[in-house]
């Protein structure tokens, strides 16, 4: 019984501490607040948490995020809380800083001669603004003639295409069939569909659970 | 897709005004063009034919230019590309030799973009997907984030760009001992003399 009332008190800690949290939490520090314990059940304490908000119907879980855990708030609710978003939200990507990242994110570490060579076009300006959004840093120098800097991308590209590491970004192979003629489109719509299969059982619970407490 | 839908021309509202606002397909550079142009024509990207796509390509630096647009250099460079691959196609090839084929860099170059265009869809779906999930820190009404950033972003590696940008200031500021040195035109002119004897010749 004791153990069960401590458990407890940690689950409401947890909220507490990622409710604080402005930036994905990192185990290393839940763990240093909630003490010692956690270093081998914070998976299933996340997991705890996200089910009994869950079965109270709240509006926001749980996710693991660009390597720490974070509060989110249910799509389903997204209209209803707009208008007290920041007022300048950040501008979409363009294609050029998209393709640059792609080519930053799966080259890494990377020089900008190595960018500008894959995609047959200067990059500087493009470079510059995704390193103004943190989205890309220096992360070292070559050891090649000249010895360019390198980038790669950061935690906060992490989080902005809510990836939790890179490896859950697709395999650059499997991205090309040979001879396609499905076109751009199809195939990120196929990528998408392939993620949504391999979603958690959790997660589909969630948008069940969203469904049913949505505002409409 | 037909040209006529890639440029759609609008005038502008203003009446005085001859600008026109030009809505176009934007392609990124000129693999991206070459992309375009090889899905349009329904072309086997390993075995493209360079003098239809070099016609095309032509054909639309001419249409940016007739718009006034700005032709990027590397635009030009890849029709000099094309030219180049096209002619040595028309170049009798020896028989026996294993020549490469001339199309071969750039049609590798087309197929490593493409791969990463299609990375750039697949981050573009999720940013997509993402931007319907609030965070708490998509409501803060003071963005700390510059200053947040500053703390969390620097890496070793800024740490000692900056140390090093410190040491070199310092040492720059500090350290020169200058002497003085006694040289007389007697000396000199032994000096020079003496290299005169012992070679063929001397550069100034």
């Amino acid at each position: 019984m004791a153990e069960i009332m401590q458990q407890d008190e940690r689950l409401i800690l947890l909220e507490a501490l990622l409710f604080a949290a402005e930036h994905p939490m990192p185990p290393k520090r839940i763990i240093q607040f909630l003490g010692k314990s956690a270093k081998t059940d914070l998976p299933e304490l996340v997991q705890k948490l996200n089910d009994s908000l869950a079965e109270s119907g709240r509006s926001f879980r749980i996710r693991e995020i660009a390597g720490g855990y974070q509060l989110y708030l249910m799509p389903t609710y997204t209209r209803a809380v707009e208008g007290f978003l920041k007022k300048q939200r950040e501008r979409r990507l363009s294609q050029a800083a998209l393709e640059t990242l792609a080519v930053i994110a799966y080259k890494q570490p990377v020089s900008r001669a190595d960018i500008e060579h894959v995609r047959g076009v200067n990059s500087d300006g493009v470079l510059a603004s995704l390193l103004e959004r943190k989205l890309a840093a220096i992360v070292g120098r070559s050891q090649k003639v000249g010895r360019p800097l390198l980038y790669g991308t950061t935690n906060r590209f992490l989080e902005y295409f809510g990836l939790n590491t890179l490896d859950e970004l697709p395999k650059l192979d499997e991205l090309v069939l040979p001879e396609d003629d499905t076109g751009f489109e199809n195939q990120v719509e196929m990528q998408l569909e392939s993620e949504n299969e391999t979603e958690t059982p959790e997660h589909s619970e969630i948008h069940a659970q969203s469904d049913k407490n949505s505002f409409e | 897709m037909t040209r006529e839908e890639l440029f759609a021309i609008d005038p502008m509202s203003g009446e005085e005004s001859v600008s026109y606002s030009v809505h176009l397909e934007k392609f990124e550079g000129p693999l991206d063009l070459l992309l375009y142009l090889i899905r349009q024509n329904e072309i086997d990207i390993y075995d493209i034919p360079i003098a239809k796509i070099t016609s095309q390509y032509l054909e639309y630096i001419d249409l940016m230019r007739m718009l006034d647009l700005d032709v990027a250099g590397e635009f030009i460079m890849m029709a000099a590309t094309l030219i180049r691959v096209k002619a040595k196609l028309l170049l009798p090839r020896q028989k026996d030799d294993y020549e490469e084929d001339p199309r071969e860099e750039l049609i590798l170059a087309l197929l490593e973009y493409k791969k990463f265009k299609e990375a750039s869809g697949i981050l573009h779906a999720r940013e997509t997907k993402e931007r319907d999930i609030l965070k708490r820190s998509d409501f803060s009404i003071i963005d700390t984030s510059p200053a947040d950033a500053f703390v969390l972003e620097a890496t070793v590696f800024d740490l000692l760009t900056a140390f090093k940008k410190v040491m070199e200031d310092y040492s720059r500021e500090a350290q020169h001992h200058v002497k003085r040195e006694d040289v007389n035109v007697e000396e000199q002119m032994e000096h020079i003399l003496n290299m005169l004897r012992n070679a063929d010749g001397i550069e100034f």
